[in-house]
């Protein structure tokens, strides 16, 4: 008890001080979402916005040129690419109209760009600069050329947080994209994601890729998440990963580098694909 | 007269670190991070507060400090102000029954104000799971570790400027 002895030796006027702070946390904490948004982006736009706004432009003096060459590169292979899918897609449009499928995804990107990071270790989400008012909502996945990004985990009327995929809580139906294996992405140790659920038995081999399997209803199949940088059996492993010997430890180096995130791309996914 | 007051240099300087924090962390947060270990200049700021002043600015520190880093996530708004504001009244609240004149000391109390601060922050968000504790292992214990190094350097720099201004005043005065 003697440790908390400077409770009782502290002055009433600072008690009564810390009770006011404590009551006006938890006030916070309790208010509606809507209205904590909008105190947060009172706060954002008088505190960080113009230092924000200022770094943002630096950034992108500074990597202008460079980055015109790799984009010039990068259309090169595109167009390459593209005309490639169309091909596939033609393909693709025949089979489904033979069995009967009609198209499964109808997709609207919406481009946004990261207006702030958290700034803190625990660096799980960016805010990005399109709202309620561009038609971004709850859920939405978020997507940059490299891969899926996150998820849409709260909105306001300009502006929207994102979940990356390396949040604790994250959760994805995902896939193995060469021998179709199941599984749930899951984030792992520091920047890197597990691959969970997937049996012993199943085919995974270091330098697979991992996509989205399109369960779940949140992301479309097929958005590249990362590579197996190993697949192991020992059990030795699994107390950890409180497998017990029954799935395989999986684990995924991310496709996109979380912590150079600037242009990003909300996907307005209209899930409409039905077997008829 | 307001502007000359004591209360008045007190919000100013308040005001300046406060400004200070918010700079660091849109601009420069980025360029200390090694290996994707951040350094929470927000838990030293707040620690070295409440050491040098006490509970009463440990606690004012910890609320503005908290609510200015809980805009980025704001689901939980107002938790992190709740944290440090206990952190900052806690740490306050000991300045005077600890032993706390060595370098060691100060660093060991911004290392686990900062574990607290991410405990109680996951407690809150995610609750207990494997990965709250993965998390802490790989994320919280090398940060408190780097932001303890640094805070300690601070304080270092700190308590020379002091040193040197309270010369000055002696042998002027």
């Amino acid at each position: 008890m003697d440790s908390f002895s400077f409770l009782i030796h502290t002055k009433k006027q600072t008690r009564v001080q810390l009770v006011g702070f404590l009551a006006a946390s938890l006030l916070l904490l309790i208010l509606p979402r809507g209205l904590k948004f909008d105190i947060s982006a009172v706060i954002f736009k008088f505190t960080y916005g113009p230092f924000y706004a200022l770094s943002n432009h630096l950034h992108e003096l500074e990597g202008v040129r460079e980055e015109n060459r790799r984009l010039h590169r990068k259309v090169m292979e595109l167009s390459i690419k593209n005309s490639q899918l169309t091909e596939e897609h033609l393909e693709n449009s025949r089979l489904r109209e033979l069995l009967g499928f009609k198209s499964q995804l109808e997709q609207l990107v919406i481009p946004a760009d990261v207006v702030a990071s958290e700034p803190n270790r625990r660096a799980f989400t960016v805010m990005i600069n399109k709202g309620q008012k561009d038609q971004v909502r709850r859920n939405l996945p978020v997507v940059n050329m490299y891969g899926l990004v996150g998820k849409i985990l709260d909105v306001s009327s300009h502006t929207a947080v994102v979940q990356l995929l390396i949040e604790p809580s994250f959760r994805a139906s995902a896939q193995v994209q060469r021998s179709r294996v199941m599984g749930i992405i899951k984030p792992g140790a520091g920047m890197t994601l597990r691959l969970d659920n997937v049996p012993l038995a199943e085919d995974v081999k270091e330098g697979d890729r991992v996509i989205t399997s399109g369960l779940g209803g949140v992301f479309p199949p097929g958005i590249e998440i990362g590579t197996v940088v190993s697949a192991q059996n020992e059990e030795a492993f699994s107390q950890d990963y409180q497998t017990f010997g029954i799935f395989k430890m999986i684990q995924v180096r991310p496709s996109v580098d979380f912590s150079t995130l600037e242009e990003l791309f909300v996907l307005k996914v209209e899930p409409q694909a039905r077997m008829e | 007269m307001f502007w000359g007051s004591a209360t008045f240099s007190k919000i100013l300087s308040a005001a300046i670190i406060l400004l200070m924090l918010v700079l660091f962390q849109s601009l420069l947060s980025d360029l200390v991070t090694i290996g994707g270990i951040r350094l929470d200049l927000g838990i030293v700021i707040l620690v070295y507060v409440a050491l040098t002043r006490g509970p009463t600015y440990g606690m004012i520190f910890g609320f503005a400090i908290g609510l200015l880093l809980d805009v980025f996530t704001p689901s939980t708004l107002g938790w992190g102000a709740l944290v440090k504001c206990l952190i900052g009244f806690t740490v306050g609240s000991f300045k005077d029954n600890l032993y706390l004149e060595s370098l060691y000391s100060k660093g060991a109390v911004m290392f686990l104000a900062l574990i607290v601060n991410d405990l109680l922050y996951y407690l809150f968000v995610t609750g207990v799971t494997t990965t709250t504790w993965r998390t802490l292992l790989w994320a919280t214990l090398p940060s408190a570790v780097y932001t303890a190094a640094v805070g300690m350097l601070i304080f270092l720099v700190m308590n020379r400027i002091h040193w040197e201004k309270w010369s000055v005043e002696k042998s002027s005065g």
